[in-house]
């Protein structure tokens, strides 16, 4: 927690997931990507944008959250290949017509960019 | 050698919040916080660090005048000017070890900021008695957030609140927007409610709050107990959400 500083942050345009793979572009000033789950889908993350932290010669992290919104369908959603999840869990998301929060904590060299991506489930709403 | 330097982006950093005056380092670039101190003590047997690493953390101490901190007395300090933590608020000290530099085991601090505790630390408070006919209703509390503090500390026994034990809490969103980004911005910020009181607190959070996974939009606040309750945006303040972060003494 930040004490003093602008508590805003950026939002992304919602990522429609109507196909087998969906591809989420990060940004360097975005914080939270809307997902409309419309299909079940493989995630996965274009790292290619994100030119301020990957112009760091140094080590990078960043940290984001996607906004699962969950259609009255249940889609299934497949992360990447590789996160950790906090205490091992995988977001379990299989109730309609819910928003499901999923933070990433990503930190990795900066080029190539593949980075270690930490996963943990923050909750639902509807 | 794992470090990470966050980057300078619009994303929220996050600290880990201490329960206890163990301050225990388990990574390089860590960022502690901690209510009301005592005498702090540093535990930096969960991180090895590599050869010629330099080893940072950051400490902020809201210290709220309840007691008086005291940092580990072998911490060297910029310009021999130890913090003496007379006054309430927040400091913000940067710590950090150059192995090499000096002995491997030396920790240099130095006191980055302090943002004094004052009325613009709670923010905006409206107070609105309800009473029904005949019926005792819950009165209101309004908390308007500003856009430069992330963090808000609500004394549920303030004197403004006439001795009330109900209230239905709500938020409002901070002003400031730029235009064509208005849409696409989100905020978060924490709220910490408690009573100086005896009496237990009933907390109901509006009905315009979304719950995030919360056991019902309603707390009781005890004496002596902390309830911290972080409220967000996706949408610019549209639509508000609420999250349990914890319960602490």
């Amino acid at each position: 927690m930040s004490v003093k500083n602008t508590i805003w942050f950026g939002v992304a345009d919602e990522i429609s997931a109507s196909t087998a793979a969906t591809t989420i572009v990060l940004q360097d000033d975005v914080y939270v990507y809307p997902v409309s789950l419309e299909a079940d889908t493989v995630l996965s993350f274009d790292y290619s944008q994100m030119n301020q932290v990957r112009a760091q010669s140094e080590n990078w992290g960043k940290q984001f959250i996607l906004l699962l919104k969950m259609g009255a369908t249940v889609r299934s959603v497949t992360f990447p290949t590789g996160v950790k999840w906090n205490c091992g869990i995988t977001p379990t998301m299989n109730a309609a017509s819910k928003n499901y929060l999923v933070r990433f904590d990503m930190y990795g060299a900066a080029s190539p960019a593949t980075p270690t991506l930490l996963g943990a489930y923050d909750g639902s709403f509807n | 050698m794992l470090r990470r330097n966050l980057a300078e982006t619009s994303s929220p950093d996050y600290t880990t919040t201490l329960t206890s005056d163990v301050i225990p380092l388990t990574r390089n670039g860590e960022t502690f916080l901690r209510r009301d101190p005592g005498a702090m003590t540093l535990n930096a047997s969960g991180y090895t660090p590599g050869a010629g690493e330099i080893v940072t953390f950051k400490l902020i101490l809201v210290c709220t005048g309840a007691s008086v901190p005291s940092l580990p007395f072998s911490w060297i300090w910029d310009g021999d000017n130890a913090p003496e933590f007379v006054n309430p608020g927040i400091y913000v000290i940067s710590v950090t070890q150059p192995q090499e530099a000096v002995d491997g085991t030396t920790w240099l601090a130095s006191l980055d900021q302090f943002y004094p505790y004052s009325e613009q630390m709670l923010g905006q408070i409206e107070y609105r008695r309800m009473t029904g006919a005949g019926t005792p209703v819950a009165s209101g509390l309004r908390l308007a957030l500003d856009e430069e503090y992330r963090a808000y500390d609500v004394d549920l026994n303030d004197s403004r609140f006439d001795g009330e034990t109900e209230f239905v809490f709500t938020v409002m969103p901070p002003s400031g927007t730029d235009g064509d980004n208005y849409q696409k911005r989100g905020f978060i910020a924490e709220v910490t409610f408690y009573t100086t009181g005896t009496d237990d607190i009933s907390l109901t959070f509006h009905s315009d709050i979304k719950n995030l996974d919360f056991e019902g939009l309603w707390r009781k606040i005890v004496p002596g107990k902390k309830c911290v309750v972080q409220f967000f945006s996706f949408d610019a303040g549209q639509t508000i959400f609420a999250s349990l972060c914890g319960e602490f003494q």
